[in-house]
């Protein structure tokens, strides 16, 4: 502690003790006047001694907790130093709040507070009777057509287009504005891409867009959007585009991999085996090609080939799409 | 209120029959206990005086000036109460803690020049009979409890309410202390005595907040910068001067009040009566504050969360009708638990004014009195759950109506005798409590609309 802090708080003490003696004046004036030329006197050096003590972080601004500690100091004379001297020793020990310890909760009360639960109204099969009985009232098959809708799974968009011919307007209406908006979606993005490809002259943008194409046309095939006709030509689509990326995208696996779903639906069995293969060689996660090399042995009729792949993959029964064929070729069914 | 809130709540998840007896204390600790400790030690102080003093009339000068010391103060703070109180509701809600600290003492320093620039001339020039001494004094007092009444706002947040329960207890003990030691000295040794008891209290209380919001700055003004809800601002004023409303019309009016020094006056009719009447709601402010703080606020927090990180209807549907039912659940309670001790006190007032040696003239309006008390507390706590709803443009309405009803309503009692003395008070607490009811209920109808649309 510096000597200035000392001679500040003993002469402030002397002050003060004149303001008091200023209040034994024979005039009211007299004695408001001394009281508070003294006390302001004092009040303003005992604030100059505490805020000297002050942790460095807590003098800035330097007027306002200057003010502030004057402002304390002469509402409250006399008792301001002891409250100062306490205060000195909280601020020099003051510590980052720590973190509140971990209470027990109610695993009720978590549930029905914090996870949200995603509740199924039908079971997937029911659904399906919903959506095509056509006895069942309007309301409730409107419910299951509702339902579909946000499943956008590719079972779900063939069964809205099979209200597309249903004799009830309203579920034809609905299924009409489902499909178009889906169509809508994917070829809005399509021409976005078609258009940048127009536009750029970056050879790797242009192959960027073409596989970005590729995989939108793949959504048409993947989803059961396009009908028979349409299909030949998306599926031209997918190759054109898809071996237009390669050109500059040599390495990457995920346009072999396009490429070999593509084969398969062809039936071209060996081509789609080999582009499976070429993936995996140049980078590609073997489990994203499980299933289909999978399909390959299947189809292959190497059985014990189709059993072995899954088992050398053993975490891939975590899917819960996969589960039940992988359970199936352990015979765990 | 969170820090008691998950205090309390913690206590009542032990599901044990003591754990709701325990809870029911801690709230009734928490909500009345400092109020409680300083009215008793007043009370106590003005007896150990009265043996000392020969001139009785210190005592009620002491008393009397003590009361306008908290009235006015309560009504000069009241400005910045609710609003700054909401300021830092929006500042915890941000996790900006280290905001609370600098603007706490902003706002402190802020209403401590300005409470000592509003009193002063007033001490002055109104109670100059008393002395320089006095003035100063009363100045000192003031200026202190605008401070202590302003770091009121954040303590509930705190979870220390041991320490706070303990520093009014501490300070109120110096008083006690001082008062036995140095009251034979007359009015200025009483009133210095209070001033060093607050003092006292105002650098405990505000040493436990520096200590519990860390900042790196000690004093802010943020809260001037259009952040403070200018309807809360008025709200805040309208229901702390509709509260004293009718004691000031009581004290000054010539037929009810009597002189006591310089400018002050007190009413001997009616003070007494509503003092205890006061006195008597303390359980049904620990009702208040378990049910509204914890249940309440927790069903609360369970709906907003809900809609706001995008439960689904259901949930948020039920979380709604939960959280309805939680505050039809506390203000039943209060009702309850409040008319119980209304009653009780109703039955056994003969024997405990006897008791007390206190004339039993005064039981009609102590009567009635309770009654207003018991509609206060319901009132407060209908106002409670209207700003947990953020519903500040109905409480503004309520509390101006509260005054201006509170003010007609008195004169007009005072004018019909003293049979109808009380009746003011109670009559304009009856009639914004109804309305208030009606509001919460439209407010209810309408939750899941205005939750989503007017956000």
């Amino acid at each position: 502690m510096s000597a200035s802090v000392y001679k500040a708080a003993g002469t402030s003490i002397f002050l003060e003790i004149g303001a008091l003696g200023a209040l034994k004046s024979t005039s009211a004036a007299a004695q408001m006047a001394g009281f508070f030329t003294f006390h302001s006197l004092a009040s303003a050096l005992i604030a100059y001694a505490v805020w000297i003590l002050l942790p460095k972080k807590y003098k800035n601004p330097k007027f306002y907790s200057f003010s502030l500690i004057f402002i304390v100091c002469f509402v409250m004379p006399l008792f301001s130093y002891i409250g100062f001297i306490v205060y000195n020793i909280i601020l020099r020990t003051q510590k980052e709040t720590k973190p509140l310890p971990i209470n027990k909760a109610n695993f009720s009360d978590i549930i029905a507070e914090k996870i949200v639960v995603h509740k199924r109204n039908y079971g997937e099969s029911s659904l399906k009777v919903f959506a095509l009985k056509k006895e069942l009232p309007t309301e409730l098959r409107l419910k299951a057509f509702l339902l579909l809708t946000e499943l956008k799974t590719p079972e779900s968009i063939q069964l809205i287009k099979s209200g597309l011919k249903d004799p009830n307007d309203e579920i034809r209406l609905l299924s009409f504005s489902v499909i178009n908006r889906l169509e809508k979606e994917l070829s809005t993005q399509i021409h976005d891409k078609i258009s940048l490809i127009e536009k750029t002259k970056d050879k790797r943008q242009k192959a960027k867009a073409h596989k970005e194409l590729a995989r939108l046309y793949w959504e048409y095939i993947y989803i059961g959007l396009a009908d028979s006709e349409y299909k030949k030509f998306i599926l031209q689509e997918i190759e054109k585009h898809a071996l237009s990326a390669l050109d500059e995208l040599k390495t990457d696996p995920f346009i072999l991999i396009t490429l070999g779903r593509l084969c398969l639906i062809k039936k071209d069995i060996d081509s789609a085996y080999e582009l499976f293969k070429k993936a995996v060689y140049i980078g590609s996660p073997e489990y994203k090609t499980v299933p289909f090399l999978a399909e390959i042995h299947f189809y292959r009729k190497e059985f014990a080939k189709v059993r072995k792949i899954f088992s050398n993959h053993p975490h891939m029964r975590y899917d819960p799409q996969l589960y039940p064929i992988i359970a199936l070729w352990e015979e765990k069914v | 209120m969170a820090g008691i809130g998950f205090e309390l709540r913690k206590i009542l998840s032990e599901k044990r029959l003591f754990s709701i007896l325990k809870a029911y204390g801690y709230s009734a600790a928490v909500s009345s206990g400092p109020w409680l400790i300083s009215i008793i030690s007043i009370l106590i102080a003005g007896f150990i005086a009265k043996i000392y003093l020969k001139d009785q009339q210190i005592v009620t000068q002491f008393q009397v000036t003590i009361t306008y010391l908290i009235a006015i103060s309560l009504i000069f703070t009241s400005f910045f109460q609710l609003s700054f109180t909401r300021y830092i509701a929006d500042r915890i809600f941000e996790k900006k803690i280290n905001k609370i600290l600098p603007n706490l003492l902003g706002a402190i320093g802020f209403n401590m020049v300005f409470g000592f620039f509003f009193i002063f001339p007033f001490a002055l020039i109104f109670i100059n009979s008393a002395g320089v001494l006095y003035s100063l004094l009363f100045t000192f007092s003031f200026t202190v409890l605008c401070g202590i009444w302003i770091a009121n706002v954040v303590l509930s947040g705190l979870k220390n309410y041991k320490f706070i329960i303990l520093s009014f207890f501490l300070s109120y003990f110096l008083i006690l202390v001082l008062v036995f030691t140095f009251g034979k000295l007359g009015l200025n040794a009483l009133l210095a005595s209070f001033f060093a008891g607050h003092a006292m209290l105002f650098f405990l209380l505000a040493g436990l907040i520096i200590k519990k919001y860390p900042s790196d700055k000690l004093v802010e003004f943020d809260f001037l910068n259009g952040k403070m809800f200018r309807s809360l601002i008025f709200t805040g004023f309208f229901y702390n001067a509709a509260v004293w409303a009718d004691k000031f019309i009581f004290w000054f009016h010539p037929q009810t009040s009597g002189h006591v020094l310089g400018f002050l006056r007190d009413s001997a009719i009616y003070d007494l009566p509503i003092f205890l009447a006061y006195l008597a709601i303390a359980p049904g402010m620990a009702v208040f504050l378990l049910r509204v703080e914890t249940d309440f606020a927790q069903k609360y927090e369970e709906y907003y969360s809900a809609a706001r990180e995008g439960a689904t209807l259901a949930h948020i549907y039920k979380s709604g009708n939960e959280m309805i039912e939680a505050a039809r659940t506390a203000l039943i309670e209060i009702i309850r638990i409040q008319s119980i001790i209304t009653i009780m006190l109703i039955i056994f007032s003969e024997p405990i004014f006897k008791m007390l040696d206190m004339p039993l003239l005064y039981l009609p309006l102590f009567y009635i009195d309770l009654v207003a008390t018991q509609l206060q507390l319901f009132f407060m706590s209908l106002l409670a759950i209207m700003f947990y709803l953020d519903r500040k443009r109905s409480v503004f309405i309520l509390t101006f109506f509260f005054l201006v009803l509170n003010v007609g309503l008195t004169f007009l009692s005072i004018e019909l005798g003293p049979y109808f003395f009380g009746y003011g008070f109670a009559l304009s607490l009856l009639i914004v409590s109804t309305a208030g009811m009606y509001l919460l209920n439209k407010d209810f109808e309408r939750l899941h609309y205005e939750t989503f649309m007017l956000q």
